[in-house]
């Protein structure tokens, strides 16, 4: 389990995280979003021991990281291709992870193989693209086989075949009861795999929420709730919603009703005479929360 | 991009029993090995070397040609051609080894050293001492050659002149190292650390003793100290084997004890920056 408790970081005079906390769940992954320069990249760092935060706590199942010694698999760390060295070899960098970590040495090669890097094991990593260095960074994360995971980040630059390669390993590290944390821009590939969804602005954390089948759940902090309404007499229906202060927009054969759940909707309906063939409450796509917040951060400007 | 059978279905690895971490002598050899791979200190220092064997034997051939033949003579051949190996490997490996350092910070190596190894203060520990066996291993290695080419060319007369050479020049190297590498450590960049080890070693001492002669005398005398108490100065003393015959081991170890003193001093400060650094 990942738990960041009460994280405040500052720059000079500049609050980059002010009072984060959340938990990323053992079994599940835990999608990590937020705007440029919201805060993401501080708690990742100081969720893996790269910088001390001025107040508050972040732990690895307990685990302060720091002066004291832990068992290599505790956790995996990716957090950018530009941290691997370009002069070194893939598998010279590698193999150096693998003696400080006291891996044997056939781990090295079993690396390469996994990320398709064999062949090119002994180019020196300047000469590779964007997507081979990932490929290296994440194999690097992986190579002690954690129970944990810490990823910012990590499909930049891979071909779909990578894609659902690290897909598969960050499914795989939570199937087996570890916590992924994963920051990523890419909404599509977080609804395939995220669990749970925290985001992050500002230096604050402005929505939590369950995934299901790619939807957040819970989104009330997100915005108003929205129902998707088909009926036999659709302008009857809408009429009536409207009259009840709802907003109504049509939408394929039926309309999307903002800011009421399903059980209001349905009792103004039919309390005003009318019928429904379908009533659902329309859960936010991760995509959806991500803009809304952003949109309510531009009016709230404005 | 395949995943293949040594990983389960979906390219997720089988899970291992938790290992211990690795212990610091452990890291060190990690590191040393490092150092020894692509991307570590194996051209450059393979470059210094050769640099520095070439100016120990041409050292040589110069003396044994001006030679007149007597003892002093006999051990000043012996002698010189190993100090001015190094010396001259001891200055350029350190001015390598603050750039590799320097380079590390910078691009993100040391970023992912902490990572895997988060006990910072047994990780640099570790590379200190990885980087003061490379040297010795290294110096013993150059400069015994130069030795062996010294000795067989005609240097009997000097075998434990050359011996001593050696042995204090190989211990000055590694400790220029160890000071190279807390100096990259501690600017963060490498053109930075190589300048920074430029000024401090040889432009400020060198301006200093030149604008002595026009201070005055008391600040003048403070200048001496601190030109006498500079790396380069120590370096000087703690490799000329040339003068222990004459006036014994005193500088000798004198050059030995400072440089082991700013070796030590820096180090301390480098392993404290980087144990509170941010990445």
């Amino acid at each position: 389990m990942i738990e960041v408790t009460g994280l405040v970081k500052r720059f000079g005079s500049t609050t980059a995280v002010a009072g984060v906390s959340f938990t990323a769940r053992d079994g599940a992954v835990t999608g990590f979003i937020g705007p440029n320069g919201a805060g993401k990249s501080t708690v990742l760092k100081a969720v893996s021991g790269l910088l001390a935060p001025d107040e508050g706590t972040a732990t690895i199942d307990g685990h302060r990281l720091g002066a004291t010694a832990l068992p290599p698999d505790l956790r995996g760390v990716f957090l950018s291709a530009e941290w691997i060295p370009a002069h070194q070899t893939a598998r010279s960098f590698l193999t150096y992870l693998c003696q400080v970590q006291g891996l044997p040495a056939s781990r090295v090669d079993e690396v390469l193989r996994s990320v398709g890097l064999l062949a090119d094991a002994n180019r020196k990593i300047k000469g590779y693209s964007l997507g081979m260095r990932q490929r290296v960074g994440i194999g690097a994360a992986v190579m002690t086989q954690p129970r944990n995971l810490v990823l910012d980040e990590p499909i930049n630059g891979l071909d779909p075949e990578g894609i659902r390669w690290i897909r598969d390993v960050i499914r795989g590290v939570a199937d087996r009861g570890g916590a992924v944390l994963l920051s990523s821009h890419h909404m599509s590939e977080l609804s395939m795999v995220a669990d749970h969804v925290v985001m992050i602005d500002r230096g604050r954390i402005v929505h939590e929420g369950a995934v299901t089948d790619g939807r957040v759940q819970g989104s009330d902090a997100a915005g108003p709730r929205r129902v998707y309404v088909e009926s036999p007499d659709l302008g009857l229906a809408a009429r009536l919603l409207r009259a009840a202060d709802l907003e109504v927009r049509s939408l394929d054969r039926g309309a999307i009703v903002t800011g009421a759940g399903p059980e209001d909707v349905g009792r103004v309906v039919f309390s005003g005479g009318g019928s429904l063939s379908h009533l659902a409450e329309r859960a936010l796509s991760i995509e959806d929360v991500y803009f809304r917040r952003s949109l309510e951060d531009e009016e709230a400007v404005r | 991009m395949t995943v293949r059978a040594n990983t389960r279905a979906g390219g997720v690895p089988a899970r291992a029993t938790s290992r211990p971490p690795v212990p610091v002598v452990g890291l060190g050899v990690a590191e040393c090995r490092r150092l020894a791979r692509q991307g570590g200190l194996r051209n450059a220092s393979l470059v210094v070397a050769v640099l520095a064997a070439a100016v120990g034997v041409a050292a040589f051939a110069v003396l044994r040609y001006l030679s007149s033949g007597d003892a002093a003579s006999a051990t000043v051949v012996a002698s010189v051609p190993v100090e001015a190996t190094s010396s001259s490997f001891a200055l350029l490996a350190a001015l390598v080894v603050a750039n590799w350092a320097g380079r590390d910070s910078q691009r993100g190596m040391l970023g992912v050293s902490v990572v895997v190894v988060p006990r910072r203060t047994a990780l640099v520990g570790a590379q200190l001492g990885a980087v003061a066996a490379y040297g010795l291993a290294t110096g013993v290695l150059v400069t015994g050659l130069v030795g062996v080419v010294v000795l067989a060319g005609g240097g009997g007369a000097g075998a434990a002149t050359v011996l001593g050479g050696v042995v204090a020049g190989s211990a000055a190297a590694a400790l220029m190292l160890v000071l190279g590498y807390s100096v990259g450590r501690l600017c963060g960049g490498p053109m930075v650390a190589v300048l920074a080890c430029l000024a401090w070693w040889m432009i400020i001492p060198l301006a200093s003793g030149l604008a002595s002669a026009l201070l005055p005398e008391v600040v003048a005398e403070a200048v001496a100290w601190f030109v006498d108490v500079s790396p380069v100065t120590l370096l000087s003393q703690a490799t000329t084997v040339s003068s222990v015959t004459a006036t014994g081991v005193g500088d000798l170890v004198t050059g030995l004890v400072g440089l082991l003193g700013w070796s030590a001093l820096l180090s301390a400060v480098a392993v404290r920056r980087v144990a509170v650094q941010s990445f």
